[in-house]
Parts: C-alpha cells; structure tokens; sequence
C-alpha cells in the first residue's frame, strides 16, 4: 500500500514538473502557406472583370463573387459545369442592379453589408435529381452562400425566363439568409401546417397549389420553402402574373382521370353536361371557355370550339352551358396567400425594419426598365 | 524501497530531461508542403504556356464513346482556346476562348473553370440526345467527362492528365506553336477516312502467329473484338479508341480471349497507321496489324458491288471496252453505261452486270482469288435471262469476258484497311488492267 503512496506522489511530483516545463511561448513563424493574396494582374484575360468586382462585390459588401466554378464547393454528387464568362458578366451586373442597388436604395447601405451573403457562385448547368425529375436553380448554404444554377442559358432578352432562374432564385435564397437569422414567425408556420408534401411537390399542378394557398408548386415542398417563395413571388411577379396567380386561387377545381391512363389526374374549373360521358359531364380548360359578364355583372360562360373559334352549340343550336367548377376543397386561396404576404410584410418591418412592398415596386420598376449594353459599360470601361 | 526511489527519481530526471522544448527541427524539406504543391502549380503551368502553348488533347469520357481530339492554346493571361471538331458540336471545326487555371485543390489540377461550348459539352449534365430520344430523361451525368484534370507527369512534350471525378487517362502532346488548329484537326479526318469506311465494317487483326480475330464497329470508335475461330457471342470483348495523326489509341489496353479461352489474353493498346500499304501495324508488338477482309472475301460478300470505272481501265481492257460501247451504240442504239460485278440474289449466282441503255444484264462468272492475291475468272456464257442476246450477239461482250477469263490477275489495292478501290492487273501484260470500285 505505501509502495503504491510514493508511486502516486512521486507520479504527482513528475506531473508537475513536466506540466511546469511548458514550450517557451515564441512567437508563431511565418505561414507554412505561399502568399497568393496577390494584385489583380492588369494583363489577365479577366482583369477588367474582376476588378468591377472587387469594387463592386468585394470592397463594399465583402462579397466573393465566384464565376469560375470551383467543384469543391459543389455537391459533388452532382454533375455540373463552370458559367459561361460572359453569361456570368451579364448575371453578375443584373444580380448589381436588380438585387444589392435595391436592398441599398431601400434598406440603406449597411443592411446587405451585414445580412447580405459572403459568397455567389455561379454554375453553368441545373444540377438535377433525376429521381424526382427536378432541378436545382438555387441553394443557400448556411446564411453565407448563394449558389445560381442554370447560368448558361442566360437570356438578357427574356425577362420571364430570367427572373424564373435567377432573380426569383436570388430573392428565394436571401430569404433563406434572412430567415436563418431572425426566425419564420410562427403565425405563418401554422397557416398550411399538414398540406407540404415534401416527396411529391413537383407532381402538382401549380394552378391547383395556387387554390390551396400556395402560390407556387415549390412552395408547397416545406414550410420554410412556402416562405421564400411568398417573398420572392411577390417581389418579382409582375402586377399581371401575381393577379393571375390570384385568380387561379380562387378557383374550384375536380379532377378527372383520362380513358387512356387512369391513373392521370387531369384537375378542371369548367364542366357541361354531355350524356356520353362520366356522370354526364365533360370538362373544360380555361382556354376552351369564354367569360360572359352582363350588365348586371352576372357572370356566364360559353364553350368555344378551339378548332374553329366559334360557339359550340347544343341540338337545338343553343350555346352549350357552361358552369364554373365550385371551389369545394374548403382552402379559401386566395385569403391563404394574401395571408402569408401580409405575415411577411410585417415580419420584414418588425424584423429588419424593411418595407417589403418597397422592395418590390424598386424590383418592378427596374426589371422592367433595364439597358444591358448600358450595365456592360461598367465592365468595359475600367481602367 | 529506497533503490526503487533512487530509480524512480533517476527515470523521471531522464524523462524530464528528454521533454526539453525545441521549436527548431532541422529542415527535411527547403519548402513546406504548401509551397511545395504551390511551386509545382507554378511549374506546370509553365510547361503548359511554353513554346506557344499550343497541344493537342487525346480526350476520353467514358468506354462507352470513342476519344476526341481537341486542339488546346494555352495562354499566359489565364485563357485558352479550345478547337475541334466532332458529332457533340454539329460535326463542323469550332473553335471557342474560354479560361483555365491550375488548381491545387487535389494536387496540382489543371481546371477549364469557364464553360466552353466546343469541349464542356463532355461534362455537362443533360442527357446525351439520340434519334430516338424525344423526351430526354435526364440522369444528370450526360457523357460522364470531366474538364479537371490531375497533373499525373509530364516531360517537356508530353503530359498524362487524369480526369478529376471519371479518372480517365487523357494525353496532351506538344504542337509547334504555328500549327493551324483547323488544318490539324483536318489531318485527323484524313486519317478517319483511310481508317474507317462502314462499307468495311468488318476487320481483322492478324497477330505474329498469324491467328486472326475479328474487329468491328471501328467505324464508331467502339469496337468489339473476337477470335475467328472462337466464339463470337462468349467470346467478345470491346475497346474504344481515339483516332490520331499517327493512327489510333485504346482508351485502355485491350484484352481478346485466343480461341481457347484458358490462354493467356492477346493485348494491345495502339496501332500506328502505315503509309505503305494503308494498314494499322500494333506499336505494342510491332507486328500485328488490322486489314479489311482478303479480297477473295471482299468479292465473295454478296452486298457488295463493283463498278469497273473506265477511267481506271488500261490497255486491251480499255480496247475490248471500247468496242463494248461502239457496238451497243452502233447495233442497239443504246449507250453503254458500266460494267459491274456484282451479286445477282434473284439468280443466286455472281455475275457481270451491266447497263446498256435502259438495259440491265447478268452475265454469270466464278471468280477465285488466291491467298497470294492471284485472281482467275471462269465465265461459260450462262446469262440472265434476257442476256443472251447480248452475248450471243454482240461480239464484243463476248470478247471483253473471253480477256477476262484469259490470264491470271494480280490484285492490289492502295489501302489494306478501306480497299474501296481494287486494281486487277493482267499477269500477261502489265499494261492491261482495270480497277473495280466499291
């Protein structure tokens, strides 16, 4: 037993000894890493690029703007391919003028300096999930990063197109930032609690989401998808398409199978009575059918051949009737989604002090009104 | 006790002693691994900007296509024009400037980090489109290429690259610096075309043991390869291939069963084309080499038809061919078009074809060709039905098949590997000869 007191105190004393006998505290050496942080080279290939970007991106928002992809910080599992240089010169101006010059026009200029993302990364192609058929058009990784998809098949001619890949993706992913900082309220967390459908979102039709209070199909994926996409919807949507988008949120819908595949739905707002079909009724699409209003605003409908154009008519040469599918799904669409908005509108004032609807009327002004030879002369005019 | 402590006491001033701080270590390298990786980036990238910059690129995706040259231009100021010419990019020279860098994410990597339309095409996700594909479904991986490479080795002329994420083996070769991309790529097409011909679908490869085996779909790029005396169904084995200016190279080494499939597999990798006689001789053995069929094959395929081209026809041949015409335009009025040999499938039988006029006639021959290329016709004067009068008639019918089947013919061809132009000199006189055409 005493063998085993001076063992310990011994073993103590060396302890001590050696927990004393500490590494002098020098001072660390240089980097064991080459010094790469280098000057933009004037007689590179892409000096007058990269240089718009180190003033623009880099030295006010502290910003890496990526358009040289590097696979690393890709999913790997993916195949993709680097942007296109001068696809990525016109998404790099455009995401400028219809993004950062907003948030700073409206929120002023510290508020994407602290929220904005660290890094962009373009890349050139979709990265597809062929087992769900979908693709990836955006991600935001960890409130630092947007990665766009899809750059080469930029067109500065297509708005539509644009905002669809790009600019609506851009607003989706900050809303992802944004929401990674000051949490989704949670009013809106209960709104469509028990209708995602995270498996089989990409399944649907978007006119029929709409009615059920999600104003696209991918909104409908996840609750926190439904958020950004209220965002970016409204931000980006025309006057015209949100109002569309509306209107499909207030129809009724049914869904028929076709006598060649039974297992298609075909979801359908007109029907007439035809003795020849299923339960006497056949369907009607929204471009088979033409909106009689009367003096009175009462509402009819007529069936218009869509061979001919002409009114189709019954035995009796009457215009076939026509009635409007009653919206029986018990989801008021359109109460949902102005719902949502008016969440959002407030978590953004009360949350960050922006106004959302701002925000969207600077987005609207300049996606309509933008010159690309004009933003290019920013690149092609440096020194 | 107090040995134990002494001991204690002199193994811990021992241990002690040994934990001695020592920041400085003598250096085994003169730079860290990071400068060390640095150095070679900057290394490489020189070697590819020397001399012009200038390289060709023997580029692989998968087994399942063939290889695709491009031609590379390196550039110091970080760009790089890219040239080529195949079916991904409409089958017409394209030439594109994009960006590339070296990367030392995985060891030095040289990376094409900008998309280039002429050579991304390999890397990009969509599904590779084909003729009976309307509704693409896409897997996302297309042609499974890669535009990372990793810096395998290299010597001042020649650099192996491995693809980055599929791992193929792709060469970059030294061009002079004034080599003309559109005028190189041309140089592979002229190679293509001495090569291949889908008319010659079928080859074989001729091994020092003069065992032979049977290669087809080099048309493609994608050949497949069995032992004549094998099995053709268990016994298949396939290799793709690049075609170059010296001739082709597997993707990788090509392993054939023999015949009998317990010996040790016959091996290749690449052939080199021979000016001499047109055929592919193996750089692995030197000896080796890839023929079209032996022409006594050639003329036994019954798809295949001969045209006597009359330009190419020489001496009492030219003259006996001649009067071949003069008689039908002078006796039937009717111009003489061609002879043909040619394979009669009503009939069952070869025969000598011709058209006079809106006239199609047979003349029937046995042909035997020899190993040492010794041709002999046998014609008896059975005929097509309608034919006879012709050869009954018209003297110099008869005539023109009496010289054929009167001497032994040597036959020759320029090419071993697209024979499409076959020359029938007479043993008798070397000045008669015709030339049959595919």
């Amino acid at each position: 037993m005493k063998f085993f007191k001076y063992m310990s105190t011994i073993s103590l004393a060396v302890a001590a000894l050696m927990a004393t006998t500490s590494c002098s505290d020098d001072e660390l050496g240089d980097t064991i890493f080459p010094d790469t942080t280098t000057e933009l080279d004037p007689n590179s290939y892409t000096y007058k690029f990269d240089k718009w970007l180190k003033q623009e991106y880099l030295d006010v928002y502290n910003l890496d703007f990526r358009y040289k992809m590097q696979d690393v910080g890709t999913d790997m599992n993916y195949n993709l391919v680097p942007a296109e240089l001068t696809k990525a010169e016109d998404l790099a101006l455009l995401t400028k003028y219809l993004w950062f010059d907003v948030y700073t026009k409206v929120a002023g200029s510290e508020f994407l300096k602290m929220y904005g993302p660290r890094i962009i990364h373009l890349i050139g192609s979709p990265a597809y999930n062929p087992q769900s058929g979908t693709m990836v058009l955006g991600l935001a990784e960890g409130g630092i990063k947007v990665s766009l998809f899809r750059v080469n098949e930029l067109d500065n001619t297509n708005f539509d197109v644009m905002n669809e890949y790009y600019f609506k993706t851009m607003h989706h992913e900050f809303a992802h930032i944004l929401h990674q900082t000051k949490t989704i309220p949670t009013e809106f967390r209960a709104i469509s609690n028990g209708r995602y459908d995270d498996n089989n979102w990409q399944d649907q039709w978007e006119p029929r989401m709409n009615s059920l209070g999600m104003v696209t199909n991918y909104a409908s994926s996840q609750m926190r998808e439904d958020f950004a996409e209220v965002i970016a919807n409204y931000i980006t949507k025309t006057d015209a398409q949100w109002a569309y988008m509306l209107k499909m949120a207030a129809r009724g819908w049914e869904s028929e199978s076709s006598e060649e595949d039974t297992s298609s739905k075909y979801y359908c707002w007109y029907y007439f009575e035809d003795n020849d079909a299923k339960n006497n009724k056949s369907y009607a699409e929204d471009s088979q059918v033409k909106e009689i209003k009367s003096s009175t605003g009462e509402v009819t409908y007529q069936l218009i051949d869509s061979h001919t154009g002409s009114v189709v008519k019954d035995s009796l040469g009457n215009p076939v009737e026509v009635y409007a599918v009653v919206d029986k799904d018990g989801v008021d669409g359109v109460a949902i989604i102005n719902q949502k908005v008016s969440i959002c509108r407030n978590w953004f004032k009360d949350e960050w002090g922006l106004d959302l609807d701002a925000l969207r009327e600077e987005v609207q002004t300049r996606q309509l009104n933008y010159n690309m030879e004009e933003l290019r002369k920013q690149i092609s005019d440096i020194q | 006790m107090k040995k134990f402590l002494y001991i204690t006491a002199v193994l811990a001033t021992v241990a002690l002693t040994s934990v001695s701080c020592k920041n400085e270590v003598d250096d085994l390298f003169d730079q860290s691994a990071a400068e060390r990786v640095q150095s070679a980036v900057d290394e490489y990238t020189a070697v590819l900007t020397a001399n012009g910059g200038k390289w060709v690129m023997e580029y692989f995706t998968t087994s399942k296509e063939p290889g695709y040259i491009y031609v590379f231009t390196f550039n110091a100021d970080g760009s790089v024009v890219i040239s080529g010419k195949n079916k991904w990019i409409g089958d017409v020279y394209k030439s594109e400037k994009s960006l590339w860098t070296m990367l030392s994410d995985n060891g030095p990597v040289l990376s094409l980090n900008s998309y280039n339309k002429v050579f991304h095409v390999f890397a990009s996700p969509e599904d590779i489109p084909n003729e009976t594909d309307e509704d693409p479904d896409e897997t996302g991986y297309g042609h499974s290429g890669d535009y990372e490479f990793i810096f395998m080795e290299y010597t001042a002329d020649v650099v192996r690259l491995k693809g980055k994420k599929y791992g193929a083996s792709i060469y970059l070769r030294r061009l002079p610096a004034d080599t003309d991309d559109k005028a190189y790529l041309g140089l592979i097409d002229d190679m293509k075309a001495k090569l291949f011909n889908s008319k010659f679908s079928k080859l074989y490869i001729t091994n020092a043991q003069n065992e032979r085996f049977v290669m087809t779909g080099g048309v493609n790029g994608v050949a497949s390869f069995y032992p004549e005396a094998g099995d053709a169904i268990t016994q298949t084995s396939s290799g793709n291939f690049i075609v170059t200016v010296d001739g082709i190279r597997f993707m990788n080494t090509v392993e054939i069963d023999h015949a009998d499939p317990t010996a040790e597999p016959f091996r290749f990798t690449k052939f080199n084309y021979q000016e001499a006689d047109g055929s592919l001789i193996c750089a692995d053995d030197n000896s080796t080499i890839i023929t079209a069929a032996p022409f006594s094959e050639l003329f036994a395929d019954k798809n295949n038809t001969w045209t006597l081209t009359k330009a190419k026809i020489t001496g009492n041949m030219l003259t006996l061919y001649n009067a071949v015409v003069s008689e039908c335009k002078k006796k039937l009025k009717e111009t003489f078009r061609y002879f043909q040999l040619y394979y009669s499938n009503d009939d069952q039988r070869f025969g000598l074809r011709f058209k006079s006029g809106n006239y199609y006639g047979i003349i029937f021959y046995n042909l035997n060709i020899t190993e040492d290329n010794k041709a002999t016709f046998t014609i008896d004067g059975s005929c097509a039905e309608g034919t006879e009068y012709y050869y009954n008639n018209l003297t110099s019918f008869k005539a023109f098949c009496d010289a054929l089947q009167s001497t032994t013919w040597t036959v020759e061809s320029d090419s071993r590997l697209v024979p499409s132009s076959i020359k029938f000199v007479s043993d008798n006189s070397a000045d008669d000869s015709f030339t049959a055409d595919l």
